[in-house]
C-alpha cells in the first residue's frame, strides 16, 4: 500500500515537471530580438489570420522585433485586469472599446502624447476621434492613452425595398420621415413590422444616441454643468419612438438584445433597426449580398438641419506600463495604424477608419454602400457630434436601469417624462460626484 | 361506460407519466435538433423565416469551417487532456475523501465538512485576481496542468460530500464484516465500497466531467496562448461583438457535444447496477 502510494506521489510530481512551463516574458537578450506581447479582444478565425499575416509582414521589415500574439474571442476586462494586476499584462492590448479610465486610474498603461506628437501620421487622425480618446483620461489631464483605429457609429439599417414601396425610393433623410416610413411599413396581419426596437442589453446607450441625434443638442451636460437629458425635445422623441412599440414593433422587442434585433432584420420581420455596421456581414449572408434589398445611413437630419452621431468610443491599442520596450511597441501600434493593417482590421471589425487617407483613399470603404455612407458622414463637415462624456464613473449602472424604465414606458406603466426626469437625476448625481472628486 | 381496472391504470399511465414525459423530452430535444440543424444549413437559410427542420440546402460547410479555420480539433483536444486529467484525480481523491468523511471520526471533521461547503459558495470570478497571482508564483500561468490543478481544487469538495453521502448508505458493518474476513481498509474500499457505490461514483465522475468541461472563466483567464484554450473557449471565436455565425456555432456545439453524450451513455448503464445484498452475515 505504502509502496504504491509512493510511486503514484512520484509519478504525479514526474508528470507535473513535464507540463510546468513558465510565461514567457518580454525580453531580449544581449543580441536576440525584442519579444513584445500583444492581446487583441473579439478576434474570429479571419481576424486571428490577419493579425498572424500582419505580424509576420511587422517582424519581416524589424527583424530584431518579435510579437507574441493572443486572439482573445471576446472582450477580457476581467481577464485583463487579473493579468495587469498580477504584473503579467500584455506589453500591447488592442480592445474596440478599451476600459481605458480604470486601466489609466491604476496606473497599467502609460499615455502615448510624447509619442504621438512627434508622429508624422497625427494630422490624418480625426480630431474628433482622438478628442473621445483624451476624454476618457480621469485625471483631467486629457492625456491620450490609446492611438484611435476605427469606430462604430450608430447607423439605420433600412429595407430599401420596402422604403420604395411606401414612397421613399431614396431612402430617408429627416427623422420626420423616419416615424413616417415606420408606421407605413407596418403590415402586422403578416408580421412585418416598420421598426425593431433594441428593448433588452444595452438599449438605453441606443436611446441616448437616437434622442440627442433628434433633439439636436450637443452635450449631455450644459455649459452650467446641468443634464440635458430630461430637455423637452428628448423627452418628446422618447415619447414618440417608443410610443412605437406594440404599434410599428413586435412585441417581443420589449426585452430584444443585438442579436434579436439583427435576427429580425435579416428574417424580414422588420423594415429599420437602429445598430451599428458591425451586424453588416449577417445582412450580407441574409440577403445574399442584394443591395437592393437593404442599405444603411447615420442619423437623419433634425429640426436644426444637420446629423448628429456620436463617436462611439474608437478602437484601439495602448501600451502597458510594464512593457520594457515601449519605443518597438510604438513602433508595431504606428504599423498597424496605418495603410493596409488599419484598412484590414477596420473592415473585419466593422468599424470606420478615423484617420483621413483611409476615408478618402480606401477602396473597400467605397465599394461598401453602408460603410461609404457612413465615411462620408464622418468627413462631412455639417456633421456634428455628440458629447457624451463616457468617463464619468456610475453612468452604465444609470444605464441598466433606465432599461428597465424604458420597458415600462413601453408597456404603458410609465411616462416618458417621468422616466427622463428619472435619469437626468441621476446622471446629475454622477456628475456632480465626478466634478468633486476630479 | 365501465372501464376495468387495468385498462384505467393504463389510461392514467399515459395520461400522469408517459404524457408529461414526451412533453418533457420534447422541451429537451427540440432545441438539440434545432441546433443540429442549423449545423447543416448555410447563408440565407439559416436565419429564414420559413420554418422548416430540414435545412435546404443541406451542407457540411460549417463543420468544415469549424474544424479548418477555428481549429477545434486543437481546442477539443485541450479540453479532454484537462477534463480527463481532473476527473482521474478528483475520482480517485473524492473517493477516499468520501470514504474518511463517513467512517472515521475525528478531530475537527465537522470543521473541515464547513470549509468543504464553503469553498462551494465563493464564486470562482470573486478570486480570479488571487489565482492568477498564486498561479503565476508557481509557473502555472498559461499551462494546462495549471488549469487541471484548479478543476480539482474546485471540483473536490463538491464531489467529496456527494461520495460521502454515497458512502453513507453502506452500514459499517459491511466494512467490519469484510474486515473479520481479513480485508484491510485498502481491500474494503477496492473490493466493498467502490463495487457497491458504482452508481453514485459513476455520478460524480459524470458530474466533475461535465464542469470540467464546460468550464470557461478560469481557462480563458489564465491561458494566454490560443492553442492552449479549451473547447469552451474555442467555440467564443464563433461570436463575434455584433454578429454571430451561428451556424458555425451549431457545428461547433454539435461537436462539443459527443463526449457528454457518449459519457451519459455509458454511465446511464452504470447507473441502473443494483448493490449487492446479503453482504452480512450472522
Amino acid at each position: 500500500m505504502k509502496k504504491g502510494l509512493t510511486i503514484l506521489l512520484i509519478a504525479l510530481v514526474a508528470i507535473s515537471s513535464l507540463f510546468a512551463q513558465g510565461q514567457a516574458e518580454s525580453k531580449a537578450t544581449a543580441n536576440g530580438p525584442v519579444e513584445l506581447t500583444f492581446w487583441a479582444n473579439y478576434t474570429t478565425p479571419e481576424r486571428n489570420e490577419f493579425y498572424a499575416k500582419c505580424i509576420q509582414e511587422f517582424e519581416a521589415e524589424n527583424p530584431n522585433i518579435k510579437i507574441k500574439i493572443t486572439c482573445l474571442p471576446e472582450k477580457a476586462d476581467t481577464k485583463l485586469m487579473a493579468a495587469y494586476e498580477a504584473g503579467e499584462g500584455p506589453d500591447i492590448w488592442y480592445a474596440t472599446a478599451p476600459d481605458v479610465s480604470v486601466h489609466a486610474a491604476n496606473d497599467f498603461i502609460i499615455p502615448l502624447d510624447k509619442y504621438f506628437e512627434s508622429w508624422d501620421f497625427k494630422d490624418k487622425i480625426l480630431t474628433s476621434a482622438t478628442d473621445a480618446v483624451r476624454e476618457l483620461d480621469l485625471s483631467g489631464k486629457n492625456q491620450l492613452y490609446y492611438v484611435p483605429f476605427g469606430t462604430a457609429v450608430s447607423t439605420i439599417w433600412v429595407r430599401s425595398d420596402w422604403l420604395k414601396e411606401v414612397g421613399y425610393p431614396d431612402g430617408i433623410k429627416t427623422w420626420e420621415d423616419f416615424f413616417d416610413a415606420a408606421e407605413k411599413m407596418t403590415d402586422k396581419p403578416n408580421k412585418k413590422y416598420g421598426l425593431s426596437i433594441l428593448g433588452g442589453g444595452g438599449s438605453a446607450k441606443f436611446y441616448e444616441r437616437e434622442m440627442y441625434a433628434y433633439s439636436g443638442i450637443l452635450s449631455l451636460f450644459d455649459e452650467n454643468g446641468k443634464c440635458t437629458i430630461n430637455d423637452p425635445k428628448n423627452i418628446e422623441f422618447m415619447e414618440r419612438y417608443l410610443g412605437l412599440y406594440g404599434k410599428c414593433t413586435a412585441e417581443g422587442d420589449l426585452n430584444q438584445n443585438w442579436q434579436e434585433l439583427t435576427a429580425a432584420f435579416d428574417s424580414g420581420s422588420a423594415g429599420m433597426i437602429i445598430h451599428n455596421l458591425g451586424s453588416a456581414s449577417d445582412h450580407v449572408k441574409a440577403f445574399n449580398d442584394d443591395r437592393t434589398k437593404f442599405a444603411a445611413m447615420g442619423m437623419p437630419l433634425n429640426d436644426k438641419g444637420y446629423s448628429l452621431n456620436m463617436m462611439s468610443q474608437p478602437g484601439g491599442m495602448s501600451i502597458a506600463k510594464t512593457c520594457k520596450h515601449p519605443d518597438e511597441a510604438w513602433k508595431f501600434i504606428t504599423f498597424m495604424a496605418t495603410g493596409s493593417r488599419v484598412d484590414g482590421l477596420d473592415q473585419l471589425y466593422g468599424t470606420i477608419p478615423v484617420n483621413t487617407e483611409s476615408l478618402e483613399n480606401s477602396a473597400w470603404i467605397h465599394e461598401l454602400p453602408w460603410c461609404d455612407a457612413v465615411a462620408n458622414l464622418l468627413a462631412d463637415p455639417n456633421t456634428k457630434f455628440f458629447k457624451s462624456y463616457p468617463m464619468i464613473p456610475g453612468k452604465n449602472k444609470v444605464y441598466t436601469e433606465m432599461q428597465t424604465l424604458a420597458q415600462y414606458v413601453m408597456s404603458g406603466k410609465m411616462t416618458a417624462k417621468e422616466m427622463m426626469d428619472k435619469w437626468a437625476e441621476q446622471f446629475q448625481a454622477c456628475y456632480d460626484k465626478y466634478m468633486t472628486t476630479k | 361506460m365501465i372501464i376495468s381496472y387495468k385498462a384505467q391504470h393504463k389510461i392514467n399511465r399515459v395520461i400522469f407519466l408517459y404524457f408529461p414525459m414526451l412533453l418533457f423530452f420534447l422541451f429537451i430535444l427540440i432545441p438539440l435538433l434545432w441546433s443540429l440543424s442549423t449545423s447543416f444549413r448555410i447563408g440565407a437559410d439559416v436565419i429564414s423565416r420559413n420554418f422548416s427542420f430540414l435545412p435546404n440546402p443541406p451542407t457540411l460547410a460549417n463543420y468544415i469551417y469549424v474544424w479548418t479555420q477555428n481549429h477545434i480539433g486543437q481546442y477539443f483536444g485541450n479540453s479532454m487532456i484537462t477534463s480527463v486529467g481532473a476527473v482521474f484525480i478528483i475520482g480517485i481523491f473524492s473517493l477516499f475523501n468520501g470514504y474518511a468523511l463517513s467512517r472515521f471520526n475525528y478531530k475537527g471533521k465537522r470543521f473541515f465538512m464547513v470549509i468543504l461547503l464553503m469553498t462551494q459558495m465563493i464564486p470562482v470570478a470573486f478570486n480570479m485576481s488571487a489565482i492568477y497571482l498564486m498561479m503565476k508564483k508557481l509557473h502555472l500561468v498559461n499551462n494546462l496542468f495549471g488549469i487541471i490543478l484548479l478543476h480539482i481544487s474546485s471540483g473536490l469538495p463538491y464531489n467529496s460530500i456527494m461520495m460521502k453521502s454515497f458512502i453513507g448508505n453502506i452500514p459499517k458493518e459491511v466494512d467490519e464484516a469484510a474486515s473479520v474476513d481479513g480485508c484491510n481498509r485498502w481491500q474494503i474500499i477496492q473490493k466493498i465500497i467502490l463495487p457497491t457505490v458504482r452508481p453514485g461514483f459513476t455520478t460524480v465522475i459524470a458530474y466533475a466531467f461535465i464542469t470540467c468541461w464546460n468550464e470557461y472563466l478560469l481557462s480563458y483567464t489564465l491561458i494566454n496562448d490560443n492553442n492552449k484554450f479549451p473547447l469552451s473557449v474555442g467555440l467564443k471565436y464563433l461570436v463575434g461583438e455584433y454578429s454571430t455565425d451561428y451556424a458555425a456555432l451549431a457545428a461547433g456545439c454539435i461537436i462539443a457535444l459527443i463526449p457528454p453524450i457518449m459519457l451519459f451513455a455509458y454511465v446511464q448503464k452504470n447507473l441502473v447496477s443494483g448493490m449487492n445484498a446479503g453482504a452480512i452475515k450472522g
